[in-house]
């Protein structure tokens, strides 16, 4: 995500907000310790916490509950706390709730937000389960591979990742 | 180069293998290149010291010897120094990890974890391998046999991708530089 955004110009893309897992020990770190410029200052970044909809080896039951919650926690976040002009989620279950929530206030007519969802660069000829609950719901859809923009034509290949062949 | 008296050799640069599993957990990979095998290949290659990030692991007990020193440690915020200073990567498939070691034109070896389920790891590698940007091994079982195939892995040069697509493309569907916002590129959607 980080080298995504690194070269985003910061007088069009501000503020910027980051979202991260709750449960999630590492990303604020990895911001933390970038070796490129960013886009915004570190450590003034509005940072949210999300709780996730699952952890690891949760029951069924309490799932349902916690998913709930996320998901409610997602929509006070876009549609109250935030009100982004554009999301940019990068395919983690936790980018679920917000996109969908996104999705949600603007096929009612409020707030509409553009949803930018970037797959996975591990992903070279098949769709992430979230890619896939995704696809219908997001203004621009991102791939990094040729193979999948051949399989889903209205995709966009970016291949900045790939180092390019000399 | 500069002398040392007290043994009156050549103190020489080192060159160095750097082992990383990320923040997964990996014991096998570990376990592979910490044999007496994969060691003894490493110092006919002329490396002198390996240091191994072990991620959730077990702490390996491999321990240096005189001329072939061994750093482990389970975490690191940054590895980007390790792997600048490498000469070989051996990793596990991780984007991230893929991703940088290939940003800094090193040698690379992955080895995917055939533990894991929905190994979908093993379309990057192997797209990369194809590609012969990386030396992809299937199975950490078969990490020994590689070895020696590893020397005759030559890569293919290459350079890092436009670090501007994204932003680029980002600006022009958003309308910044254009003055038609939503249309980008010759793909309307909906």
């Amino acid at each position: 995500m980080l080298h995504l955004i690194r070269n985003l110009d910061a007088t069009r893309y501000a503020p910027m907000i980051l979202v991260v897992a709750k449960t999630d020990t590492t990303s604020v770190r990895r911001v933390k310790a970038y070796p490129h410029n960013l886009p915004f200052d570190r450590d003034t970044v509005p940072t949210y916490f999300i709780p996730r909809s699952r952890e690891v080896g949760q029951s069924y039951w309490t799932s349902i509950l916690t998913t709930l919650y996320s998901f409610w926690f997602a929509f006070w976040l876009v549609g109250a706390q935030i009100q982004p002009d554009v999301i940019l989620v990068n395919g983690p279950g936790t980018c679920l709730p917000i996109a969908l929530s996104a999705f949600f206030f603007r096929i009612m007519g409020w707030k509409a937000s553009k949803t930018i969802f970037v797959e996975s660069f591990c992903r070279v000829s098949s769709l992430s389960l979230t890619g896939k609950l995704l696809f219908p719901v997001t203004d621009l859809f991102v791939v990094c591979w040729e193979e999948l923009e051949r399989k889903f034509p209205s995709t966009h290949l970016v291949t900045s990742f790939i180092p390019k062949r000399s | 180069m500069t002398t040392d008296d007290t043994t009156k050799s050549v103190v020489r640069k080192d060159r160095s293998v750097f082992v990383t599993v990320g923040t997964t957990l990996f014991d096998k990979l570990i376990e592979g290149v910490t044999t007496p095998t994969a060691v003894q290949w490493m110092k006919d290659q002329g490396y002198n010291k390996m240091t191994i990030q072990y991620g959730k692991g077990q702490k390996p007990t491999i321990v240096s010897e005189e001329l072939f020193q061994v750093e482990t440690y389970d975490f690191a915020s940054s590895l980007e120094q390790d792997m600048i200073q490498a000469d070989l990567i051996i990793s596990h498939a991780g984007a991230g990890t893929v991703m940088e070691a290939l940003r800094l034109q090193k040698r690379l070896m992955v080895v995917i974890n055939t533990d894991l389920m929905n190994n979908h790891q093993t379309e990057l590698a192997s797209a990369m391998h194809e590609r012969k940007l990386l030396y992809m091994v299937e199975s950490p079982n078969v990490l020994q046999e590689s070895f020696g195939e590893l020397e005759h892995f030559v890569p293919l040069p290459h350079q890092e991708g436009d670090e501007f697509a994204f932003p680029i493309l980002l600006d022009s569907f958003l309308g910044f530089d254009q003055n038609t916002s939503g249309e980008c590129c010759g793909k309307k959607r909906e």
